[in-house]
């Protein structure tokens, strides 16, 4: 789970369905289902940006974006090693941090960071 | 001829339709890699949650499978401390008064308590089974951490490293978080697809709702349902 308490909402990475999903904290429900890629585990929102980004286990961080607090889409489902379930983001760079356990199928132990492309 | 061009034109958009629909980037690449770098301990050992430390700029990664938890100084991308003792550390949280974090030991079942001017563990609270998530409550000086498996929430007041309260729910129990603005903690109930809502004043689960796209329409229509006949049991 993740917040925006700024806007009242919750977002989700319900992973039995594989969908990032936002609650509305004031009307205490959902509003928005979006469609994530399989394995999702850790959330994380950049507010500064407007983006959800949700670590995928089957290799891959899906990006969403908030147009507004009712209004979501996906960006992008950005391709990293199998096996990446969590993400965290400096809000301050909006860079992300991602531990990496494997490298095309072979055992590794490092952290990759990535910096957001907003153009 | 013009048929043709029709064809044509079709053929282009058919093909700019299933390229928009089948391509990894359609909206254009969103992350760039700056860098990567390697972490001490074996390869092939599951990660779990990171938390930044924003006073020190510190990254604190848990390490689940190795049973580490790394302090990582985001300036130099340098590991500064690898902190043992963190048996299947899966949550881990920091709270910035105090220059403590607190990892979720599901291998031992414990919540380890890091002193970071230390860089050690000093303390180990016992806890229900598979502790996972966790999320600080400043202002109650509360740390609420996830018992997954042992479906439930542990209270642990953060000034005398005590749990001071266990929630016990019908579900395990999801990652938590601490709303600043509403003053209350978040918590999925992963089995019943339920968003529960904990006022940390009482620590008493004030609100219960449906999550799941299949539940909130039936939970809807019962509630709609519900309505009604009641309406229609005044009305005659």
């Amino acid at each position: 789970m993740a917040l925006d308490p700024e806007h009242h909402r919750a977002f989700l990475s319900c992973e039995r369905n594989e969908l990032m999903t936002v609650f509305d904290l004031d009307k205490h429900a959902p509003i928005a289902f979006l469609k994530m890629h399989g394995g999702p585990d850790v959330i994380k929102f950049d507010p500064g940006l407007g983006r959800i980004y949700v670590a995928c286990y089957s290799g891959a961080i899906a990006v969403f974006h908030q147009d507004d607090a009712d209004h979501y889409r996906k960006l992008e489902d950005f391709r990293v090693q199998h096996a990446v379930p969590t993400v965290a983001i400096d809000l301050k760079t909006h860079r992300l941090y991602t531990p990496e356990q494997e490298e095309d199928g072979k055992p590794a132990a490092r952290m990759v960071v990535y910096a957001a492309v907003t153009n | 001829m013009r048929t043709k061009l029709l064809s044509l034109q079709f053929g282009v958009c058919a093909c700019m339709a299933l390229a928009g629909l089948f391509s990894p980037n359609a909206f254009g690449q969103t992350l760039k890699q700056v860098t990567k770098y390697d972490l001490p301990g074996p390869g092939g050992k599951r990660f779990d949650y990171l938390t930044i430390d924003e006073d020190d700029h510190y990254l604190l990664s848990a390490r689940l499978a190795a049973g580490q938890t790394y302090v990582i100084d985001l300036g130099t991308n340098k590991v500064v401390a690898t902190i043992t003792d963190t048996s299947g550390a899966e949550g881990v949280e920091y709270v910035p008064e105090l220059k403590k974090f607190y990892t979720s030991n599901a291998h031992d079942n414990t919540i380890g308590v890091v002193d970071l001017k230390q860089m050690k563990v000093v303390k180990k609270l016992k806890t229900e089974s598979k502790p996972d998530g966790s999320t600080y409550a400043a202002p109650f000086h509360k740390l609420y951490v996830s018992d997954e498996r042992g479906k439930a929430e542990a209270v642990v007041d953060v000034q005398k490293d005590e749990i001071i309260n266990t929630l016990l729910f019908d579900s395990e129990t999801g990652m938590p978080q601490y709303d600043p603005v509403a003053r209350k903690v978040y918590l999925n109930l992963q089995d019943q697809n339920i968003f529960a809502i904990i006022d940390p004043v009482t620590d008493q689960v004030i609100g219960r709702y449906p999550v799941g796209k299949w539940e909130t329409t039936a939970w809807h229509w019962t509630r709609n349902t519900i309505v009604h006949f009641s309406r229609a049991k005044e009305m005659n």
